[in-house]
């Protein structure tokens, strides 16, 4: 039940943190406490109170984004899946997710970040450049494969952005991309007959997965676009004092 | 004067059991949750709870002591219990013209 507790904001556990833990030891908790502390957890995060500045509606853009992207990547997948051949109607939305995942990554966190962004662009281009090689093995291997970082880039950026930590966003990454991707490499190198086997795709699944997991994060912890306002505007003027 | 609990939402009703509560005196989280479950008959969630206690903490209807071991008690504020009996006074008037026109004696 304690770790239901770090579901809740920094500011919130500065304050209410270890009260709230002794009223959770003084008695069992029932599944209906739980769910209670999860809500009660994204209600914190919504509508923080105390000395917290309310964030603006713009601050949840970047996560409905990344949200939606997640959500329509994984539908399109489960409609192959389910819907073989008559679900390539459906193949328009995985352009759109792709679009809305880069959408949902300008930022101002990437002042604090250009380092990961310069190698993501980087791998980004290196991959669109190997795929538009002459046809063989090896570069449609080395263009999967740079495809594969690439997706892995975007969804560590997001994950970067949601302030997920270290060691949890490589388990995401090969939770989402690494072992997808070994699974289902005889499919993507032709080996196997993708027509007969639509259920074989669904090694994609779990990439929408991971980006409605983060961009559910990150719409209930928001995120500065490049637009917004500072949140405290004599910060600056403090700085140049 | 007082303040209206309306603004606060879901959290509105449980906010009213919390300072009806907290009008016997100081309590800390715990003592609240199962004083609230006599009075209301049904059992307050702990998220619900500090949900309820930041709001009226925030709006000074309800103040923290200093904590008792790792439990903090609460009690009401001078603007709590006004707007706790403006409230109460005003769902008074409701009931007993709810159960007048019940009973047939007013329109």
């Amino acid at each position: 039940m304690s770790r239901l507790v770090r579901f809740y904001p920094r500011a919130w556990r500065d304050r209410y943190e270890d009260e709230f833990l002794a009223l959770l030891e003084a008695r069992p908790p029932t599944t209906r406490d739980m769910l209670d502390v999860v809500w009660g957890a994204v209600d914190a995060h919504l509508h923080p109170q105390g000395d917290v500045a309310p964030q603006p509606w713009t601050h949840r853009i970047p996560g409905l984004f990344a949200l939606i992207a997640g959500a329509m990547w994984s539908a399109v997948v489960l409609a192959f899946v389910f819907w073989h051949e008559s679900a390539w109607t459906w193949v328009i939305l995985i352009p759109l997710s792709l679009l809305l995942m880069f959408l949902s990554l300008p930022g101002d966190y990437m002042a604090a970040h250009g380092r990961q962004i310069a190698i993501a662009v980087g791998v980004v281009g290196l991959c669109i450049v190997v795929a538009n090689l002459p046809y063989s093995l090896p570069t449609v291997v080395a263009g999967i494969a740079g495809y594969l970082i690439a997706l892995g880039g975007l969804l560590t950026l997001a994950a970067i952005r949601a302030e997920i930590g270290s060691s949890r966003r490589w388990a995401l990454l090969v939770l989402a991309v690494v072992v997808p991707a070994v699974v289902g490499f005889p499919i993507a190198v032709g080996l196997g007959d993708i027509s007969d086997e639509t259920w074989l795709l669904a090694v994609l699944l779990p990439y929408g997965f991971a980006w409605v997991f983060v961009g559910l994060r990150l719409a209930i912890r928001g995120s500065a676009t490049l637009v917004d306002p500072p949140l405290n505007p004599t910060e600056p003027e403090v700085r140049a004092a | 004067m007082n303040q209206s609990l309306g603004e606060l939402g879901r959290f509105a009703e449980p906010s009213l059991y919390i300072l009806v509560s907290l009008s016997a005196g100081p309590k800390h989280g715990y003592a609240i949750m199962t004083d609230v479950e006599e009075i209301s008959g049904s059992p307050m969630g702990p998220g619900t709870l500090y949900g309820a206690l930041a709001r009226l903490e925030r709006r000074g209807l309800i103040e923290a002591l200093a904590p008792e071991d790792r439990r903090r008690p609460y009690r009401l504020t001078a603007l709590g219990a006004t707007t706790v009996r403006a409230q109460l006074d005003s769902l008074d008037g409701f009931i007993r013209t709810g159960l007048a026109r019940l009973d047939g004696k007013a329109s």
